[in-house]
């Protein structure tokens, strides 16, 4: 039969005759699953709802007075099956099904009944009541009860429905991520309490900051001057305590006076690891400060160029380039000469080494050993032979006597007074260890030494053979 | 019997050309030492560039260290620019070593002449190089080629002079006062 679905917030109503006052209709809570047919079947598309009753629940005349409403038109249909009733809705466009389909998700899973519910707290019957084949003119009345009592069933029964099959699966998420949205909201705003009192400690910092500036172009005199520094020290470490460091940053400076500035900072950071390390390389300096600055760090570029101006600030340190290109900071006291002997000394010590064997007795990274070494070489004092892997010789063609001086130190008397010592370690372990050691008896020595020469007589009864063998194959 | 090498040939760096120049120069000039003085005593004068890299002189077993083709080839030309070697032919795969240049034999040969009393003689070049006179003398058994330069030297100077006969392929000297 051809009918105009009117899809309303708690029941579907098929309007038969649009002249007649007979109209169809169905409650949300009879529909036990609907499904929405994409497949074109005879030029139409369908939504089928299953019902658990196996009849309409009823007939009502009048408009309705909902508060929405939902006018869909289409044809219906209906199977009968042993226990239920399928009503088949034919849409003769898509798009119709489709938004049929999706109104009815809606007002399943959205629950928009409660807010009915809320308003209309009149009656409560609890008349469970879903097969109703009522006449027209007792409809009106009990369908209005029925409406209420539905309501209430509706409200007990949609808990109930809420929980079975796919849409019940899809309304505990829903509620589950209502609660999650709570909950998250509380916290948050616990969160922007203290972010607003924090906002004020940054203005007084900044105030500070500021006091600190203008106090360095306030002092004149020299008296001033001291006791402004002692406020200004105090000052900075409470800045430092609160977080707030004063870098030097593109914004603070002007140009070049950035740099200048940027190189009295890294030469404060820097001077005493440099002082106690000997040389460091570029590349952890430039790790140790953007570490310590933690925010506002620097571009490597900006700070190769800080470290050029150390010189000019006559810094402690200064910037030094080896010839293969890689950068050092080194103390001012540092020489190539220094390095150059020093390398030589251990090469005398050590014999010839490899980069690397050099690296670890220097205790130093290898690409500094590496630069070292070449030094060294430079100045003549070392040679180089590169076979398998390189390895570093004092330069015996321009120093040939102290190559001499080398060798007299392994002379074989030193050597026999090594292994002596050695020995007497032996002997003392053995005091501590008795228990695995144990000194042999007469008796246990006796027994190695037949054993001893029992092996020895085996031997050589063996090689006897072994020659007879040869004899008489020779003879033969 | 084994050559008595000096002390660097066992230390392993004499076998890399090193880079610093002030170093490379002292090592070139201590192989070329030690090339004349080996092929002095053993008597060669020819050298093989393919047979040279497994010789005694460029490989040393002990150490297991030896020069590269390239490096022998730095270490012979060293030896050319100092005037104690030259290439036989363009190819540059045989060299000679001149340990003694020619001038040093021609003197050399001139003095034995005076000594033993051959001024004013023919002798032929037989006789000197391996005859019975010369056997205890320093140029017997000498290179040909070196032989007749040193010959042909003498003759520059005006003290002997070079002619071969006909009959037989030899070649006589005679020696001016």
């Amino acid at each position: 039969m051809i009918a105009d679905i009117i899809l309303t917030s708690h029941r579907i109503i098929f309007l038969i005759n649009n002249s007649s006052n007979e109209n169809h209709f169905i409650s949300h809570q009879q529909i036990v699953k609907y499904e929405h047919i994409e497949q074109i079947i005879r030029r139409n598309y369908y939504v089928t709802l299953d019902l658990r009753s196996k009849e309409f629940s009823g007939t009502q005349s009048n408009q309705e007075n909902e508060n929405k409403s939902i006018g869909l038109g289409s044809w219906i249909g209906r199977n009968k099956t042993k226990n239920n009733l399928q009503i088949i809705c034919s849409f003769p466009q898509r798009q119709e099904a489709k938004n049929f389909y999706s109104f009815l998700q809606e007002t399943h899973l959205k629950g928009v009944w409660k807010t009915i519910i809320n308003h209309n707290e009149n009656n409560n019957n609890n008349n469970n009541n879903n097969e109703n084949r009522n006449n027209q003119n007792s409809n009106i009345d009990n369908n209005n009860n029925e409406d209420k009592a539905n309501h209430n069933n509706l409200k007990i029964e949609n808990q109930f429905s809420k929980r079975v099959g796919i849409g019940g699966l899809i309304n505990r998420e829903n509620f589950r991520q209502k609660e999650n949205k709570k909950i998250i909201n509380n916290s948050f705003s616990d969160l922007e309490t203290l972010i607003n009192s924090a906002k004020q400690m940054i203005k007084i910092a900044e105030t500070l900051k500021f006091q600190l500036i203008n106090e360095k172009k306030q002092f004149q005199s020299e008296k001033e001057t001291k006791e402004n520094e002692h406020f200004v020290t105090e000052l900075r470490h409470m800045l430092a305590s609160m977080g707030e460091i004063n870098h030097v940053t593109k914004q603070s400076g002007e140009g070049q006076l950035f740099f200048t500035r940027l190189a009295k900072q890294t030469a404060e950071l820097l001077t005493p690891t440099v002082n106690r390390i000997g040389t460091l390389t570029v590349m952890d300096a430039y790790c140790f400060i953007n570490r310590a600055r933690g925010v506002d760090l620097l571009t490597p570029n900006d700070f190769i160029i800080a470290c050029e101006q150390l010189e000019k600030i006559k810094a402690d340190i200064h910037l030094y380039k080896f010839s293969s290109g890689v950068m050092v900071l080194r103390k001012n006291t540092e020489n190539d000469e220094k390095i150059a002997n020093r390398i030589k000394e251990i090469i005398i010590k050590n014999g010839p080494l490899t980069i690397f064997e050099g690296s670890q007795i220097l205790k130093v990274p290898v690409c500094l050993a590496k630069e070292y070494f070449l030094l060294a070489e430079k100045k003549m004092f070392l040679c180089r032979d590169e076979s398998l892997e390189l390895r570093f010789y004092y330069n015996f063609f321009l120093y040939p006597k102290i190559v001499e001086k080398s060798k007299t130190k392994n002379t074989p008397i030193q050597k026999k007074t090594k292994k002596k010592k050695k020995k007497k370690k032996n002997l003392n372990k053995k005091t501590f260890h008795t228990e695995n050691f144990k000194v042999p008896n007469d008796e246990e020595r006796q027994q190695r030494k037949r054993k001893q020469s029992q092996d020895l007589d085996n031997v050589l009864k063996k090689t006897r053979n072994l020659k007879k063998k040869e004899k008489m194959i020779n003879i033969d | 019997m084994s050559y008595a090498w000096p002390r660097y040939y066992s230390l392993p760096p004499f076998f890399t050309i090193q880079p610093v120049m002030q170093t490379q120069k002292k090592q070139l000039q201590l192989w070329c030492d030690l090339v004349l003085a080996y092929t002095r005593s053993k008597n060669i004068h020819m050298i093989d560039l393919t047979e040279a890299e497994d010789s005694e002189l460029f490989n040393n077993k002990k150490i297991e260290r030896k020069l590269s083709r390239q490096s022998i080839v730095i270490v012979l030309e060293y030896l050319i620019e100092r005037g104690n070697a030259k290439w036989v032919d363009k190819t540059k795969e045989k060299i000679q070593i001149v340990w003694r240049k020619p001038l040093e034999w021609a003197n050399i040969i001139y003095k034995w002449a005076t000594d033993n009393g051959f001024i004013n003689q023919i002798c032929t070049v037989y006789e000197l190089r391996e005859g019975d006179m010369t056997q205890n003398e320093e140029f017997f058994g000498l290179d040909i080629q070196v032989f007749m330069q040193a010959l042909s030297k003498l003759e520059q100077k005006g003290k002997a002079k070079v002619f071969q006969s006909e009959s037989t392929n030899e070649s006589g000297v005679k020696f001016f006062a």
